[in-house]
């Protein structure tokens, strides 16, 4: 059982990434924030209760829906949104943007407009941690729309022939792109297809974030164990479109709204804390305001952030020397 | 020093920088093949025997047999390239980037880049290419050229036992992602390969024989055409100058320049494609640069606009030879 | 019946790479009378115009070969005949050479690969060069110099083999000698040279040094004076010149070819001499893992530190005769500081050749050195 400053921490990171993420909404629709987005509001839970689980020696996989996992990942959020902004200082020095955040240091990969590939990725990973002697584990997020990309079957395959140490978490957020998950994946239940690669699958209520930690962390024990992959499909919803500017037409009406009021994974927190008396309620209340004064720092610190300067186009192509 | 084929070559390549560097690791389809079967281990070294024996050396945890799974190896191979180990993904057939086009080209050649500089991506990828075996379209491609269109990339394309063990060791000691293209037709090819290892720095042409009259460029097992050519010119008295850019990428414009400059006349012979291919690069590069230097219209020998057939007499009439090189170099002596 | 007595002329083979060479031009008359040694042809192989030599004495009955024939090794390019002898001969034993005459394939040369001794703990690479059959003379050793390799000499050992039997050798770290060099000073690479000597059951010989390796070849003199019948030394350190460190520090350092040309055109007069060829195998050589350390050795031990050698002193020391040969144009170890010699020692200048004076006055240097030798 987490213990209280670690719930404390999983709050935090929640809530940070709730107030990053609806700041984002107001802000990118203000102009300035180059490309696309893709919020993670509302599926908190998920990115955090993954994270709770992992070391510095363990890697994320990340996917294009990037700043929730990578602000639970713990890179500096100031860096996450100079990125998200294109900036000089951001993660990735502006060169990946709001898709494409990437922190080695945090142990945090992708992420990755190629959806599907954080799972061989991973493999790669798990497979250098085994080879290494390290110890560390690999997590793959995976949307469900990547599901059905080949290149997952694929490394689901290789993962389990090969006993990596792996988990692939499926969020299932019920679209992919503009699909619905119901017409698009066969047998609609993601993580019965962990039965074809002859490894444990379980589905989670991913707004409730002690579903989500309880379960990884049983399926990051196993593969830090030598035992292999699992797969955690964690169903969620999200409370913006696919990206920013998405219409939503396609959606039920009040889709959003009735999982913001009933099954919003931030309030279900809250209660269930407070029910089992495991913190205080004045420290909840203290961390939503210091988070709404740091997301106020955060942006005001992007936007004025420099530009990339224009020799850092031609840098960092190749680690070696590239002559002709 | 001793005579070893290409094969050998490469195999040692192989085995000396796994001696050398633990976390050099080799894994695709068969790489050792046999991986589970009830018969012996280390069965194939691929289907042409270029990696047996290592498997009995190093072991399964090194050298790792792969389901027909390009994709997922070829980004496991990129995964584990980012943690540390320094990969040889074996891709059997150039003709098969198809299925993992996405790992080579949006994953390996932007990882560095896209994020910043954060990471290096020290893989090779050893893949076979070119016609002549009568295997058809699917396995017989040259498709260098594509790769090369990628900043991130480094494409090599040794034409002979020699440059493949010196170049490969390059290769795998090389920090960036390399895709190493080994010709089908060049395997049983014998020179003398120094025991020891060795490195061939990207991006130096070899110049394989020198005259004053033309320019040849050829690259992997067009150089051998070019050298018969060349011979055969020579009786008629025209002295060719031969360059094997030996890397694609980088491509050594320098000492193409420097021959079209002494002989003033230019042919590129290669097996990739008419149409975007590396002749139309290689011709485009000195029309920029060296547009003055030329006293004739530069040629191009490839292969026509076509599919590759499996029909043997078909198949070479698809491959560049020497007749038509000699056709071309005497069409540029004209002026 | 005649009883003239038919030679062949044919391609010789200049190294090991060639396999073939174009007739330039014939340097005399056909129906002349030659001497053994005359130039008769000349012969272009690897951009470089060397002139044949006559094997005997005789008369120049055929010219096979015209001017612009590019002929493998070993094809027939004219017939030399002692006595008489009637066309008709002379056209019969063309035919019979032709049609008997089988040229090397690219590739297949027989012996490409040198032969090896391991010689303290050090695999040498060496060729001999077999006497004739009437060759009775002490053998003739060839010592190459710094980042050099046995190749050096092809245009040299094979000419003297008529006489006696002539070795190269590749030194530690050179060509395709294991990559060691033990100490990597003067003294040590003489001691692993006379080793060499003893392995091959050379008691003694002529030695022939050529920089650095003029240089070893003074060192085991003085170590061992019987083994050294005289010494022939080029352009050699040796002789008391003081090599620039910065040309030995660029050299070892230059990876790519344009980076390394430069050092090669220094090493002669006349440019035209070195070939793309020439940088390639230089490069080849410098590839192999471990040569840049042990060149970085054999430089700091015996080639920045020789400056409190005194060679002069250590030449008159020695017994045996020696000649010192020297390029007018050495840009590498230039001449001047070898005014002096002792009084057993000879100096000779060819005047238009720079470094590499074995290379751009090969014929004229074979023929010196083959009449020095022949005195002792």
């Amino acid at each position: 059982m987490q213990s209280t400053k670690e719930l404390l921490v999983a709050y935090r990171s929640m809530r940070t990434i709730r107030e990053f993420e609806e700041r984002m909404h107001i802000e990118f629709a203000k102009g300035g924030v180059p490309g696309f987005v893709h919020l993670y509001a509302g599926q908190e839970a998920s990115a955090v209760g993954v994270c709770a689980n992992l070391s510095g020696k363990d890697v994320l996989l990340n996917t294009h829906r990037a700043h929730g996992p990578a602000i639970a990942r713990g890179a500096d959020i100031f860096a996450v949104a100079k990125e998200i902004y294109c900036r000089g200082e951001g993660l990735c020095k502006g060169r990946g943007g709001s898709a494409h955040l990437h922190d080695v240091k945090s142990g945090l990969w992708g992420a990755n407009s190629g959806v599907g590939s954080g799972v061989a990725l991973g493999c790669g990973a798990a497979l250098a941690a085994r080879n290494l002697k390290t110890g560390g584990v690999a997590v793959a997020l995976v949307g469900d729309g990547a599901v059905n990309q080949g290149v997952v079957s694929e490394a689901l395959n290789l993962a389990s022939i090969w006993k990596l140490p792996l988990v692939i978490v499926f969020e299932n957020n019920g679209y992919g792109e503009a699909t619905a998950v119901d017409y698009a994946v066969a047998g609609k239940d993601l993580y019965k297809r962990a039965a074809a690669f002859d490894m444990p699958g379980v589905k989670v209520d991913g707004h409730d974030y002690f579903a989500v930690y309880d379960e990884v962390r049983l399926a990051v024990e196993r593969a830090r164990a030598g035992h292999g992959p699992s797969i955690i499909e964690a169903k969620q919803i999200r409370y913006f479109g696919h990206f920013e500017g998405d219409a939503q037409t396609y959606r039920p009406k009040n889709e959003v709204e009735q999982c913001r009021q009933g099954n919003d994974c931030l309030k279900r927190f809250r209660q269930h804390v407070l029910n089992e008396n495991r913190v205080e309620e004045s420290d909840l209340n203290s961390i939503d305001t210091e988070v709404a004064d740091l997301i106020d720092r955060v942006y005001k610190e992007a936007k004025a952030a420099r530009f990339p300067g224009e020799d850092e186009l031609m840098q960092s192509i190749y680690a070696s020397e590239y002559q002709g | 020093m001793a005579g070893k084929t290409y094969r050998q070559a490469i195999n040692e390549a192989i085995l000396q920088e796994m001696r050398r560097d633990s976390t050099v690791i080799l894994l695709g389809e068969d790489v050792a093949g046999g991986t589970g079967a009830g018969g012996e281990g280390d069965a194939w070294g691929g289907p042409m025997g270029v990696t047996r024996g290592l498997v009995s050396e190093f072991g399964v945890g090194r050298v790792l047999d792969t389901p027909i799974s390009e994709a997922a190896y070829m980004g496991a191979a990129i995964g584990a390239a980012a943690s540390g180990l320094r990969p040889i993904a074996d891709l059997m057939f150039i003709d098969f980037a198809g299925v993992c086009f996405d790992q080579i080209v949006n994953q390996a050649a932007k990882y560095r880049y896209m994020y910043g500089g954060q990471d290096k991506i020290p893989l090779t990828i050893r893949t076979m290419m070119g016609a002549g075996l009568g295997i058809s379209s699917q396995h017989s491609q040259s498709l260098y050229p594509i790769f090369s269109y990628f900043a991130g990339l480094k494409v090599v394309v040794p034409s002979g036992p020699y440059d493949a063990k010196g170049l490969l060791i390059s290769a795998i000691r090389d920090d960036d992602p390399v895709i190493f293209c080994e010709h089908k037709a060049l395997y049983e090819m014998v020179e003398d390969v120094p025991d020891e290892p060795y490195t061939i720095p990207f991006g130096e042409a070899n110049f394989i024989r020198s005259g004053g009259d033309v320019t040849i460029v050829a690259m992997s097992s067009m150089v051998h055409v070019a050298t018969k050519a060349a011979t055969e010119l020579a009786r008629q008295g025209i002295e060719c100058e031969i360059l094997d850019p030996r890397t694609s990428s980088p491509l050594d414009t320098e000492s193409i320049l420097e021959s079209v400059e002494e002989t003033g006349r230019l042919v590129i012979i290669d097996e990739s494609g008419p149409r975007f291919g590396m002749a139309s690069e290689v011709a485009a590069v000195v029309a920029e640069e060296g547009f003055a230097l030329l006293k004739a219209p530069i040629i191009k020998v490839t292969p026509p606009f076509v599919p590759i057939p499996a029909a043997p007499n078909l198949e070479q009439l698809y491959i560049p030879d020497v007749a038509q090189l000699i056709v071309a170099v005497n069409k540029v002596m004209e002026s | 019946m005649s009883i003239g007595q038919l030679t062949p002329l044919t391609m010789p083979k200049w190294g090991m790479a060639m396999t073939s060479g174009t007739v330039v031009e014939w340097l005399v008359e056909a129906g002349a009378r030659v001497t053994r040694g005359d130039e008769i042809l000349e012969i272009e192989t690897d951009k470089t115009i060397v002139a044949m030599e006559a094997p005997g004495d005789g008369e120049l009955s055929r010219q096979v070969a015209q001017p612009g024939d590019e002929l493998p090794v070993g094809a027939l390019l004219g017939v030399l005949t002692e006595g008489e002898a009637d066309e008709v001969e002379i056209d019969a034993f063309v035919n019979k050479f032709r049609s008997h005459f089988i040229p090397q394939e690219a590739g297949e040369e027989v012996d490409l690969a040198p032969s090896r001794v391991e010689i303290q703990g050090i695999s040498i690479a060496y060729r001999k060069y077999p006497a004739a059959e009437n060759g009775s003379g002490l053998p003739i050793l060839f010592i190459h110099g710094f980042g050099g390799d046995q190749n050096g000499w092809m245009f040299n050992a094979p000419e003297f083999a008529e006489q006696r039997t002539a070795y190269t050798f590749d030194l530690p770290a050179h060509g395709e000698s294991s990559r060691q060099v033990g100490a990597g000073t003067l003294s040590s690479l003489a001691t692993l040279v006379a080793d060499f000597m003893a392995a091959l059951v050379i008691p003694r010989a002529h030695i022939v040094g050529h920089s650095l390796g003029a240089a070893i070849a003074v060192e085991l003199a003085v170590q061992n004076p019987h083994q050294a019948a005289s010494l022939v030394l080029l352009s050699g350190a040796g002789a008391g010149t003081v090599v620039d460190n910065k040309y030995v520090e660029g050299f070892i350092a230059a990876q790519r070819r344009p980076q390394l040309k430069p050092y090669i055109h220094q090493l002669f007069a006349d440019p035209t001499f070195v070939t793309r060829e020439m940088i390639e195998n230089v490069l080849k050589a410098k590839r192999i893992e471990g040569t840049g350390a042990c060149l970085d050795k054999i430089a700091e031990a015996s080639i920045y530190s020789v400056e409190d050698a005194v060679p002069e002193d250590k030449l008159s020391q020695l017994e045996m005769p020696a000649l010192v040969i020297w390029g007018g144009q050495d840009q590498v170890a230039p001449l001047g500081q070898t005014a002096k010699l002792p009084a057993n020692t000879d100096l000779h200048v060819f005047e238009q050749a720079g470094h590499m004076v074995h290379i751009e006055a090969a014929s004229e240097l074979n023929a010196m050195i083959r009449k020095f030798i022949e005195n002792y």
